[in-house]
């Protein structure tokens, strides 16, 4: 199989550039593209990419693999893999730090705007604050995201204004606090987003919820706030 | 909570939020998209138009109501729709230094496109 990959060492190279290796993969069993890493790693050892629990839990193996964004470890090569052809790249719309690792300082900021933690301004129980399963129910399918930015790199609106739309990622996770039942900050994180770029500036476009590989959809929390703001505003 | 930053495109209308600009944007479209029903109707019912019919339709204050709304709303529709290309497109990623006069002039001809189109169209229905 060929294999091609993104190369950058800022140090060393004056401009990225693309690699091919011919890669002789295993019979018997479907590789994930993790493992074809490993094995161009074999081959060179200055291949460079972040990984760690290699079973789709820590979100650190996000890239794009024959243009598509996901999670290495996870993802099959019978899922990607066109006429016997891989291109690994590194997820779009961020900096590249070297290779396939990029710069997630924009992401995390982003995330790191929508206060992802419970505000109540009660006084605490004596135990823990209790919460009905209906109401917890209300959280499934957002608190799952294991922020991998699989999804906000792949969006539009985030590599155009990436400083001042917040991407579906952390737009799933702001929602995941305002449907909480036991945080009272609603009007709060609504106001902080209430601007025409933070929520607004999704288009609807979801690839955000075709590449998320937890399977969530952003595209639907984001309707949800927008549809609390509207409300809000008239 | 910590406080925003300041933007630098702010919003489509000078003290419009992201809800009124996407309101806003419906609501033209509903304006635009009965407008164009209604010529549409006008066409089929009149299989043959000469000048005469083209000025009765035209000359009922409906008609001239309408046509002034839906100009208007289709130069706020197209304000704020060239507004977000221009914050999209028009950028120091694409365009180097020169990204803010670039963006500067390009919504400039904007809206004196979208002030122009209101300005001659309520010439026309309602000028003699
Ligand atoms: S639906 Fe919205 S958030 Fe998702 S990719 Fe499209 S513009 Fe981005
Ligand atoms: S929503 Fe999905 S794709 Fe986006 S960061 Fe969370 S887990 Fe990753
Ligand atoms: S290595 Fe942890 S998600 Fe892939």
């Amino acid at each position: 199989m060929q294999v091609s990959i993104y190369r950058y060492n800022p140090d060393a190279d004056a401009s990225p550039y693309m690699q091919d290796f011919d890669l002789e993969i295993p019979g018997g069993k479907d590789l994930m593209v993790l493992d074809v890493l490993e094995l161009l790693k074999e081959q060179d050892p200055s291949v460079t990419y972040r990984r760690s629990c290699r079973e789709g839990v820590c979100g650190s193996d996000g890239v794009n693999m024959n243009g598509k964004n996901g999670l290495a470890c996870i993802t099959p090569l019978s899922e990607v893999v066109r006429g016997r052809k891989l291109i690994i790249k590194p997820l779009p719309g961020l900096p590249v730090i070297r290779d396939l690792i990029v710069d997630m300082e924009q992401f995390y900021n982003n995330y790191e705007r929508i206060n992802p933690y419970l505000i109540n301004g009660d006084d605490p129980p004596e135990m823990e604050r209790l919460q009905s399963p209906e109401d917890r129910e209300k959280l499934d399918g957002l608190y799952e995201c294991i922020l991998c930015a699989c999804c906000s790199t792949a969006c539009p609106s985030f590599w155009w204004n990436p400083d001042k739309f917040i991407g579906p990622s952390g737009l799933l996770q702001a929602y995941r606090f305002i449907a909480d039942s036991r945080d009272t900050a609603t009007e709060e994180r609504l106001a902080e987003l209430e601007d025409p770029f933070s929520v607004f500036r999704c288009k609807g476009i979801m690839n955000c919820v075709s590449v998320c590989p937890k399977g969530l959809n952003p595209t639907r929390a984001i309707g949800h706030i927008r549809n609390m703001l509207l409300k809000r505003a008239v | 909570m910590k406080k925003k930053n300041g933007f630098i495109l702010k919003n489509a209308f000078y003290l419009s939020g992201g809800a009124s600009d996407w309101l806003i944007q419906r609501i033209t479209s509903l304006v635009l998209g009965s407008y164009v029903l209604t010529l549409l109707s006008f066409f089929l019912i009149n299989q043959e138009i000469s000048y005469q019919v083209w000025t009765n339709f035209f000359g009922t204050g409906f008609m001239r109501i309408f046509t002034v709304l839906a100009v208007v709303a289709a130069s706020a529709h197209g304000w704020i729709g060239m507004w977000a290309i221009g914050g999209d497109y028009l950028q120091e990623h694409h365009f180097g230094p020169i990204a803010g006069p670039v963006r500067k002039s390009y919504l400039g001809l904007c809206a004196l496109l979208a002030i122009l189109y209101v300005v001659f169209v309520v010439l026309i229905v309602w000028g003699n």
